[in-house]
C-alpha cells in the first residue's frame, strides 16, 4: 500500500467527516463537469434551491397577507377599544381623561399617535408635539369606521390611521395611527426567520445527500483511477482495489479486479508475443537495409554505364553523321556522271539503263541521307521545306525508283490516286518521297509474290479547306509475310525491324521506318501499320500539307474522244485490272476487265458480235500463258477483231525487250508499269490515239 | 353617609388598626427621572412634618410610615404600584400622589376597590377629573385647581394688557387639562388661544424647544402661558429668551417653581446672561416667606431654608392636614373613619389663614391662588388682588 499522503487529496477512500471536507474543499475547486459527485450534489442543491425559492414565495405571500390582515385587525381593535374608553368621559365632556385614554393608547407599541375630534371636526385631545398638524385637520372625519395609508406629518413615515366614531359619530371620532414600519419589520423578521429555516433545511440536507453521493462516487472513483492505471499500462501499480461495500459498487469492484488480473496475464503474454516479433523484424530491417545499400551501388553503376552508353551513343551518330558526309561525295560524282551521260545522245535502252543507274544512286544517296537525317532527327535538328509541289510526281517517282526492284521480284507494283486528292500541294517533296520510297522499299523487299499497292486518298477528315491545309492518307499494301503483332509496337524504333534474322535475310539500314515516322509526325501525320501473318501489311500514313500558294496548274482533263470509248483492260493482276479501272471510272469511262489473253479474244470477239466493238484495249505484256505480245499477235491476225482497235502496252520496268517486240509489231503506245493516270493521260492525249478513235474501222498501224 | 358593602373579604380592612401599629401612607410618585424632583420635594416637606409628630409618639400611639414607590410620572407604573400599595402593602390610604396624566389613570382603580374605602388624599395636581363623578368621593384634594390657577393667570395679564395669549402644554391629561382651563378663562374676556403647542413628558432635560418657541411666535403671542414640569419648562424659557423672545411666561403651579428657578439659574449660568426674567407662577400655597402666617412659621421652624420651598411646603400641608383628619378620626383608626375625619375638616384653618372647604359632598380643600413673580432666585407675590372674580 502506498502511504496516505501519496494519494490525490481529491479522492476520499472513505467518507470520513475530516476527509469529507477536505474533498468538499478542493472538490469545489475542480470543474463542476468532472465529478459525478458534483453533479449529483450540483442537481440536488439545485432542485432544494428551487423548492426554496417557491417555498419562500408561498410562505411570503401567505405570511405577508396574514400580516396585514392581522396589522389592520389589530389597528381596528386597538381603535375600538379606544373609542369604547373614551365614550363615557367624551358623554361628560371629560375630555382630559379623553386625553388620558389617548396618552395610554400611544403606549400601546406601534400606535404613533390618537386624536379625537368632534363631529365638527374640532380636536378635542390629541397626542401630537409639538402641536396637532394641520394636514390632519384638514381631513375629513368619517362615519364609518375604516383606515387609511397617509404619510405621518412628524415622522414622514407610512402609518395607517384607523378611525372609529363614538356614538356613531354625534359625540366625536377617535383616530389612531399605527406605524407601517412595525409590520414592515415583522414581515421582514418572517422573511428571515423562513430564510433561515430553508437554508438550514437546504444545508443539511445537501451535506447528507453529498455524503451518501460521495460513499458512492469514492469507490467509483478509485475504481477509475484504477482503470485509468490498467489504461496507461501501469503494470506496477496493478493491485486489487479495495471493496468498501458489499453492494452493487462492491459487485462492480471485484469484477473490476478479476477484471484487471485477467487483463494482466494477457498483457504480460502480448508484450512478450511483441518482443519476439520486434526482433525478429529488426533483424528484417538489417537485411534490408543490406540489400538496399547493394541495390544503391548497382543503380550508381547502371547510371555510370548509362552515361558511358550515351557517350558512346553520341560518339556513333557523330561517326554516322561523318562517315555519311564522306559517301555522299562519291555518290554525288556518280549521279552528275550519270546526269551528264544522259545529256549526250543515246539510244533508247542505254538512256533507260543510265537512268537507272541515276536512280539508284539517288536511292543509296538516300539510304546515306536516312542516316544522315537520323542523326539530324536524333538531335532535332531537321526542319520540312515548304514549297510547291505535284503529287503525282512525287508518287511516280517513289514508284519508278522501285519498279525495277518489283519486276525483279515478279511483283505488281499498282498506284492509285484518288481524284479527290489535291493535284499541287505545299510541303516538302523530297521527304513525302522518301517517307514513300522507305514505305514501297520495304514493302517490295518482304513480299515474295503478288502486288505492292500505293493508294493515296484524302485523310478521313477530309481536306480542311478553311485552315488551307489537307490531310491526306497513304496506304501501301503488300502481300508479303507480315508483322508479327508482338513486333508491331516496335518497328517503328531505331535500328529495329520485325526480327534480327530478318534483317540477315532482307538487309537495309533498319532506319526507314523510324525515319518515316518521325518526318511524318513533322508533317503533323501519324504512322501505323495493319498486318497480318501470311496474308500481308498495310502501312497507313497521314500527313498534312498546304494548297499551293501559286495556282495550282490545270488539271489534265481526258480528251472529249475518251466518252464514246470502249475500253478493255487485259491484266492478270486483279489490283492492277482494278486500279486502271478505276482511274478510267474517274475520268468517266466504264472501262471491261479481263485477266487472261484467252478471255480477252472471247470478250473482243463477243463485243463486236454483239456490234458494240472495243475501240481501246490497254494489255499488260506479261501474262502467264498467253503473254501481252501473243494476245497482240493473235488480234492482229484477225482483221475482224483489230478493227478499229488502239492498244496500248503495259511494260514493266526496264524491260528492254518488251520495248523491243512493241516495236516489232508497230505498237506505238506503251505505258510502263505502274502505270500513273498522268501518264496514261498523256499517252491518251497523244494524236495518233486519237485519230485512231475517230476514223472509220481501220487498222492500226 | 357612604353605604358600606358587607364583602367579607373586606372586613379586616375595615378593622381598626391594632394599637401600636404603623400607620402605613402609601406614596407612588415620581422618585426618578426629568421631574423626579417634584415628588421628592413633596415628599420631603411631608416627611418633616410626619417625623415631628412622630418623635412626638404619632396618631393614639400609632407611627405614621410612608410607603414610597416610584412611578416616574408614567401612568402605568403608578397604576401598578397603586394596585400593590393597596393589595399588598395594605396601606391605611394613599398619599401625595404627583401628576394628573398618572392620577386620572389611578382612578378607576380606587373605584375598582371602593369596598375597601381606599381613599387619595392630597394629590399633586389640580386636574378636573378628580372633582368629577364617580371619582370625587374617593379623592381629597387640597390645592386648588388648575382651572383657578388659570383664572388668576389670565386675568393678571389681561389686566396687563396681554390679548394675545399663547399656550404650551405637557402633551396629556394635565397639559390638556391646563388647557381647558386657559380656554375657559380667556372666553370670559372674550378671548382665545392665538396657538396652542405641546411637548413630551418626561423629555429630557436637554431636549430644545425651539420648535415651541417658533410656532408661537410665528402666532405673534404676546405672552405664554405654561402648562408643565420644571425641566422642559426652562428649556422653552431658556429657548425663548436666548431667541430674544422676553414676552411675559407664566407658569402653573405644578412647574415645581423653586425646581424651575434651580434649573434656570444653571442654565442661566451655562448661557452667561440671566434667563429667569419674565417669568410668573401660580401657587396654591403661599409664599415660604409669609413667616405672618402660623403653618408657614411652623414650617420654616423645622425645614431649613435651602429645602424651603413651595413645593416642600405644599408636602408640609398635606401632612398637616392628614394628621389633624387621623386625629379627628379617632383612636379607632379605620378608613372610613379616616374618610370622616377628612369631611370633618370643613372650616378649619391649617394656619394659613385660609378655611378648608372639605364636607361630605366637597372634597376640594382649598381654593386660594397666589400670584408670584421670580426676582432675584426667590418667587416673590405679585402685589395685587389676582382672585378670581
Amino acid at each position: 500500500m502506498k502511504s496516505r499522503a501519496d494519494r490525490n487529496p481529491a479522492l476520499p477512500e472513505s467518507p470520513k467527516s475530516s476527509h469529507f471536507a477536505h474533498w468538499l474543499y478542493t472538490g469545489c475547486a475542480a470543474s463542476l463537469s468532472r465529478s459525478i459527485l458534483h453533479k449529483l450534489v450540483a442537481l440536488q442543491l439545485l432542485c432544494a434551491f428551487s423548492v426554496a425559492i417557491l417555498l419562500f414565495l408561498m410562505l411570503h405571500r401567505g405570511t405577508t397577507s396574514r400580516m396585514t390582515n392581522t396589522f389592520d385587525q389589530r389597528g381596528d381593535v386597538i381603535c375600538r377599544a379606544l373609542a369604547d374608553s373614551v365614550e363615557p368621559f367624551l358623554v361628560a365632556r371629560d375630555f382630559v381623561s379623553v386625553q388620558s385614554a389617548l396618552d395610554s393608547a400611544i403606549s400601546i407599541h406601534g400606535v404613533q399617535w390618537a386624536y379625537v375630534t368632534a363631529p365638527d371636526g374640532t380636536v378635542l385631545a390629541h397626542t401630537f408635539v409639538p402641536k396637532f398638524p394641520d394636514a390632519l385637520r384638514s381631513a375629513p372625519s368619517s362615519p364609518n369606521p375604516g383606515h387609511s395609508n397617509l404619510t405621518d406629518p412628524i415622522s414622514h413615515r407610512q402609518v395607517t390611521r384607523f378611525s372609529e366614531p363614538i356614538l356613531t359619530g354625534i359625540v366625536g371620532t377617535v383616530y389612531v395611527a399605527l406605524s407601517l414600519q412595525e409590520l414592515d419589520d415583522y414581515i421582514h423578521r418572517m422573511e428571515l426567520l423562513i430564510l433561515g429555516s430553508i437554508t438550514t433545511v437546504m444545508l443539511i440536507g445537501t451535506l447528507a445527500f453529498a455524503l451518501f453521493a460521495a460513499s458512492i462516487v469514492a469507490p467509483v472513483r478509485a475504481l477509475t483511477r484504477a482503470a485509468r492505471h490498467v489504461a496507461e499500462g501501469e503494470s506496477q501499480s496493478l493491485e486489487a482495489v479495495p471493496v468498501v461495500s458489499d453492494d452493487e459498487i462492491g459487485d462492480l469492484t471485484r469484477t473490476f479486479n478479476d477484471m484487471q488480473a485477467e487483463i494482466g496475464q494477457r498483457r504480460e503474454t502480448l508484450e512478450r508475443k511483441v518482443r519476439e516479433r520486434t526482433r525478429a523484424l529488426t533483424e528484417a530491417n538489417a537485411e534490408l537495409a543490406v540489400e538496399v545499400s547493394e541495390r544503391r551501388h548497382a543503380e550508381l553503376e547502371l547510371k555510370r554505364a548509362k552515361a558511358t552508353a550515351e557517350a558512346a551513343n553520341h560518339a556513333k551518330s557523330q561517326f554516322l553523321a561523318n562517315v555519311s558526309h564522306e559517301i555522299r561525295t562519291p555518290m554525288n560524282g556518280i549521279l552528275g556522271m550519270t546526269q551528264l551521260a544522259l545529256a549526250t545522245e543515246l539510244d533508247v535502252e542505254q538512256r533507260e539503263y543510265l537512268e537507272i543507274v541515276k536512280l539508284s544512286a539517288g536511292s543509296l544517296l538516300i539510304i546515306i541521307n536516312d542516316i544522315l537525317d537520323f542523326s539530324k532527327i536524333e538531335a532535332g535538328k531537321l526542319e520540312l521545306e515548304c514549297h510547291p509541289f505535284e503529287l503525282a510526281v512525287v508518287a511516280g517517282d517513289a514508284l519508278r525508283t522501285l519498279a525495277p526492284q518489283a519486276k525483279a521480284k515478279q511483283l505488281e507494283l499498282a498506284f492509285y490516286l484518288h481524284p479527290e486528292v489535291p493535284s499541287v500541294l505545299s510541303g516538302d517533296p523530297a521527304r513525302l518521297r522518301q517517307v514513300l520510297i522507305n514505305l514501297l522499299a520495304n514493302a517490295i523487299k518482304f513480299t515474295h509474290q503478288g502486288e505492292v499497292v500505293l493508294r493515296i486518298s484524302p485523310g478521313s477528315s477530309g481536306p480542311s479547306q478553311s485552315e488551307g491545309t489537307s490531310l491526306l492518307h497513304f496506304a501501301i499494301s503488300d502481300t508479303g509475310i507480315g508483322i508479327p503483332e508482338s513486333k508491331r509496337a516496335t518497328i517503328f524504333e531505331a535500328f529495329s525491324q520485325a526480327d534480327t534474322s530478318t534483317t540477315r535475310r532482307f538487309g537495309g539500314t533498319g532506319l526507314g521506318l523510324s525515319i518515316s515516322q518521325r518526318l511524318v509526325a513533322l508533317m503533323e501525320g501519324r504512322i501505323w501499320v495493319e498486318s497480318q501473318c501470311g496474308t500481308g501489311s498495310t502501312f497507313h500514313f497521314t500527313a498534312r500539307f498546304g494548297y499551293a500558294a501559286t495556282p495550282a496548274p490545270v488539271r489534265p482533263i481526258a480528251p472529249d474522244w475518251l466518252s464514246q470509248a470502249r475500253v478493255l483492260i487485259v491484266d492478270d493482276s486483279e489490283i492492277a485490272r482494278y486500279i486502271l479501272k478505276q482511274s478510267f471510272a474517274d475520268w468517266g469511262v466504264q472501262a471491261a476487265t479481263v485477266p487472261s489473253a484467252t478471255l480477252a479474244i472471247g470478250q473482243l470477239e463477243s463485243a463486236r458480235n454483239r456490234g458494240t466493238p472495243y475501240t481501246l484495249s490497254i494489255i499488260d505484256c506479261d501474262m502467264p500463258d498467253t503473254n501481252g505480245f501473243a494476245l497482240v499477235d493473235l488480234i492482229q491476225r484477225s482483221e475482224y477483231l483489230s478493227d478499229r482497235l488502239a492498244i496500248i502496252m503495259m511494260t514493266s520496268a526496264g524491260g528492254r525487250e518488251q520495248l523491243q517486240s512493241c516495236r516489232q509489231r508497230g505498237l506505238p503506245h506503251y505505258i510502263s508499269k505502274p502505270v500513273q493516270p498522268g501518264e496514261l493521260l498523256a499517252i491518251l492525249h497523244s494524236p495518233s490515239l486519237a485519230a485512231s478513235q475517230d476514223r472509220e474501222p481501220a487498222r492500226v498501224t | 353617609m357612604f353605604a358600606i358593602t358587607g364583602v367579607d373579604g373586606f372586613e379586616a380592612a375595615q378593622a381598626p388598626l391594632a394599637p401600636g401599629m404603623p400607620i402605613l401612607v402609601g406614596v407612588s410618585n415620581v422618585q426618578s427621572g426629568p421631574s423626579s424632583l417634584l415628588g421628592k420635594r413633596l415628599l420631603a416637606g411631608s416627611e418633616a412634618y410626619f417625623d415631628r409628630v412622630n418623635r412626638q409618639g404619632g396618631i393614639y400611639g400609632h407611627p405614621i410610615r410612608l410607603i414610597v414607590k416610584d412611578d416616574r410620572y408614567e401612568p402605568d407604573p403608578a397604576v401598578k404600584n397603586t394596585n400593590e400599595l393597596i393589595t399588598k402593602d395594605h396601606c391605611f390610604f394613599l398619599f401625595d400622589y404627583v401628576g394628573t396624566a398618572t392620577l386620572t389613570r389611578v382612578l378607576p382603580l380606587l373605584k375598582f376597590y371602593e369596598a375597601e374605602h381606599v381613599i387619595n388624599v392630597a394629590p399633586f395636581t389640580g386636574s378636573d377629573p378628580q372633582h368629577t363623578a364617580p371619582y370625587d368621593k374617593y379623592v381629597f384634594s387640597i390645592r386648588a385647581s388648575y382651572r383657578g390657577e388659570a383664572r388668576v393667570l389670565v386675568k393678571f395679564l389681561h389686566a396687563k394688557g396681554y390679548r394675545r395669549i399663547g399656550f404650551l402644554g405637557q402633551a396629556d391629561a394635565y397639559g390638556k387639562n391646563g388647557e381647558i382651563a386657559v380656554r375657559e378663562a380667556l372666553a370670559a374676556f372674550g378671548l382665545s388661544l392665538v396657538e396652542s403647542v405641546t411637548y413630551r413628558r418626561n423629555q429630557p432635560d436637554s431636549s430644545g424647544m425651539r420648535a415651541q418657541v417658533q410656532l408661537l411666535r410665528a402666532a405673534r403671542a404676546d405672552a405664554v402661558i405654561v402648562v408643565g414640569v420644571y425641566g422642559p419648562c426652562a428649556a422653552f424659557i431658556r429657548d425663548a429668551r436666548l431667541s430674544g423672545w422676553n414676552v411675559p411666561i407664566a407658569n402653573v403651579s405644578f412647574v415645581g417653581p423653586e425646581s424651575l428657578l434651580t434649573t434656570l439659574e444653571e442654565e442661566s449660568q451655562r448661557a452667561g446672561r440671566d434667563l429667569a426674567t419674565n417669568l410668573y407662577t401660580s401657587q396654591v400655597v403661599p409664599s415660604v416667606h409669609a413667616l405672618e402666617l402660623p403653618m408657614v412659621a411652623d414650617y420654616c421652624h423645622t425645614v431649613p431654608p435651602a429645602e424651603r420651598g413651595p413645593t416642600s411646603l405644599e408636602g408640609w400641608l398635606n401632612a398637616v392636614v392628614v394628621t389633624e383628619a387621623l386625629r379627628r378620626s379617632g383612636p379607632e383608626l379605620t378608613r372610613l373613619n379616616l374618610i370622616h375625619g377628612l369631611e370633618s375638616l370643613g372650616d378649619w384653618d391649617p394656619g394659613l389663614g385660609r378655611t378648608f372647604g372639605f364636607s361630605p359632598t366637597d372634597h376640594q380643600g382649598l381654593s386660594h391662588v397666589w400670584l408670584t413673580k421670580a426676582e432675584g432666585g426667590h418667587w416673590l407675590p405679585v402685589e395685587g388682588s389676582w382672585e378670581q372674580p
